[in-house]
């Protein structure tokens, strides 16, 4: 049996296992990319979600907050500056994908992810809850330089090995989010997921994008997709942590957010949100194969 | 490559490295064991109290999911909102319900809009969203056709309901239709 003091090194041994700095440049540029592409889909609707002049009384929101209202809109409220709250949050990201000032780069990420969501809290979806956890994560990861423009510019692209606790702690977010989903049913039994009638209901329901009598005629097939959904969100997150069974695991996640997207509508952005979850499993030898094969590729 | 824990090793002597790295660990061991007790799901009838400290930590750092979209099997097969005015010769007028620029409810529906109607108008929880809306509804319309607009003009929400499969699958009928009004006077809505 291995003395007491091994077994206090065990926390320190698993979180600052070394890790290659290229796989937290991914989980970044595509994160960055996501967020970007929300702002950018939040944009045409930013002075009804969160202006003075639009749907929700900041004054009520604030009030109903719990614990606290912490939003950088409690300062703006005027239309001019909710738009230039807007800019300054796609001009972080953007260098937050570039690599130029990381760290402000992603605290003013989270800032504005924590803001939003605090401003508007009656049209936040399931992807908000993800992207924010993910703001929060990237801003405490290591930051690096690799795949960065200041490092491309300059020539450099050995990349380094740097402490892994941000990809641990990413994965674990990653499990939290499916068995909370599953737990939840479990705690409070819900009948339609228990008896299988969840996936016909949703798909005659208006977040469908072909309801009608046809979810009748695959009643049975709908009951045993509403339990496969359910084996699928215990399974993906063990699939993705095992080295061997990672890419089985992305592909089922695939699979299944994937299918949401296409029988419902407007829910492309869940299944960006929830892919860009899946780049923190990626291990050193997959960055050293995809750099090889883009060798390959320009080589050629 | 090199290695490098990049926050433990920021420059600094030995000492501060260590310090550096050891506040890290302790963060890293918090965080995970907040994770890990965000898998519990939480009780909607609990009546124990959220600690401010922990709801604050959650607030930025996140940690459970929402996706309130599959709690349960979700009522509605549609849903359509607008404002019905009556001016003074006593005709109804359409407009859009969306503030700023009264725009119309978006069709083909928007997640964000759907969420934001249906949890200010169907989930009671929180009434003084739909109050407050409605307040800025009328000082909006007085603004712009005067005093006497109050009480002469309602929210109007068409939606369909799904029906039971049992039911459906028996007559055909995939939904039922109701339509209820909302106002200052009513924010509960009245079924017309």
């Amino acid at each position: 049996m291995p003395p007491i003091s091994q077994w206090l090194r065990w926390p320190e041994r698993m979180f600052f296992r070394p890790e290659d700095e290229r796989i937290y440049a991914a989980v970044r540029i595509a994160f960055a990319t996501v967020a970007l592409l929300n702002l950018i889909f939040l944009w045409p609707d930013r002075q009804v979600f969160f202006s003075d002049a639009g749907m929700m009384d900041r004054a009520v929101v604030s009030r109903e907050a719990s614990p606290i209202y912490l939003s950088i809109f409690a300062l703006a409220g005027s239309e001019t500056a909710v738009t230039c709250c807007l800019l300054v949050t796609a001009l972080s990201l953007v260098l937050l994908m570039a690599g130029i000032g990381t760290r402000l780069a992603a605290f003013w990420v989270l800032v504005w992810h924590v803001s939003y969501m605090a401003r508007a809290p009656l049209s936040t979806t399931g992807w908000d809850s993800v992207l924010r956890s993910f703001a929060f994560l990237v801003l405490v990861s290591p930051a690096g330089s690799c795949w960065t423009l200041p490092a491309m510019l300059r020539g450099k692209i050995i990349p380094a090995l740097v402490s892994g606790h941000g990809l641990i702690l990413m994965r674990l977010q990653v499990l939290v989010i499916y068995w909370q989903a599953v737990l939840s049913r479990l705690g409070n039994p819900d009948p339609y997921w228990r008896n299988g009638e969840f996936m016909s209901y949703f798909l005659l329901s208006h977040h469908a994008r072909w309801p009608g009598a046809w979810v009748h005629e695959y009643a049975g097939l709908l009951t045993g997709v509403t339990y496969a959904v359910q084996l699928a969100e215990v399974a993906i997150p063990v699939l993705l942590w095992v080295r061997k069974t990672r890419w089985w695991g992305a592909l089922l996640g695939f699979a299944l957010h994937a299918g949401i997207s296409l029988f419902a509508h407007d829910l492309g952005l869940f299944l960006l949100s929830m892919m860009v979850t899946y780049v923190a499993f990626l291990r050193a030898e997959d960055v050293e194969g995809m750099r090889r094969w883009l060798g390959r590729r320009q080589a050629g | 490559m090199k290695w490098t824990t990049s926050l433990c090793e920021a420059g600094g002597s030995s000492w501060k490295r260590r310090v550096g790295a050891g506040l890290l660990l302790i963060f890293c061991c918090w965080h995970a064991g907040f994770l890990i007790f965000s898998i519990v799901p939480q009780d909607p009838k609990s009546e124990v109290p959220a600690s401010p400290a922990m709801d604050f930590y959650r607030l930025v750092a996140g940690g459970r999911q929402e996706w309130n979209m599959v709690e349960t099997i979700p009522v509605l097969h549609s849903l359509d909102a607008r404002l019905e005015v009556e001016d003074e010769k006593g005709n109804n007028t359409t407009g859009g319900c969306v503030l700023p620029g009264w725009t119309p409810y978006p069709e083909p529906e928007l997640a964000r809009y759907y969420v934001l109607f249906h949890r200010m108008l169907m989930t009671a929880s929180k009434p003084s969203f739909l109050e407050a809306y409605l307040r800025r509804v009328e000082g909006r319309l007085a603004a712009q056709r005067g005093k006497e607009v109050s009480g002469r003009w309602s929210l109007v929400i068409d939606a369909e309901y799904t029906r039971t499969l049992s039911l459906s699958r028996r007559d055909g009928e995939l939904y039922v239709f109701a339509t209820r009004s909302f106002n200052p006077a009513n924010p509960g809505g009245i079924a017309p």
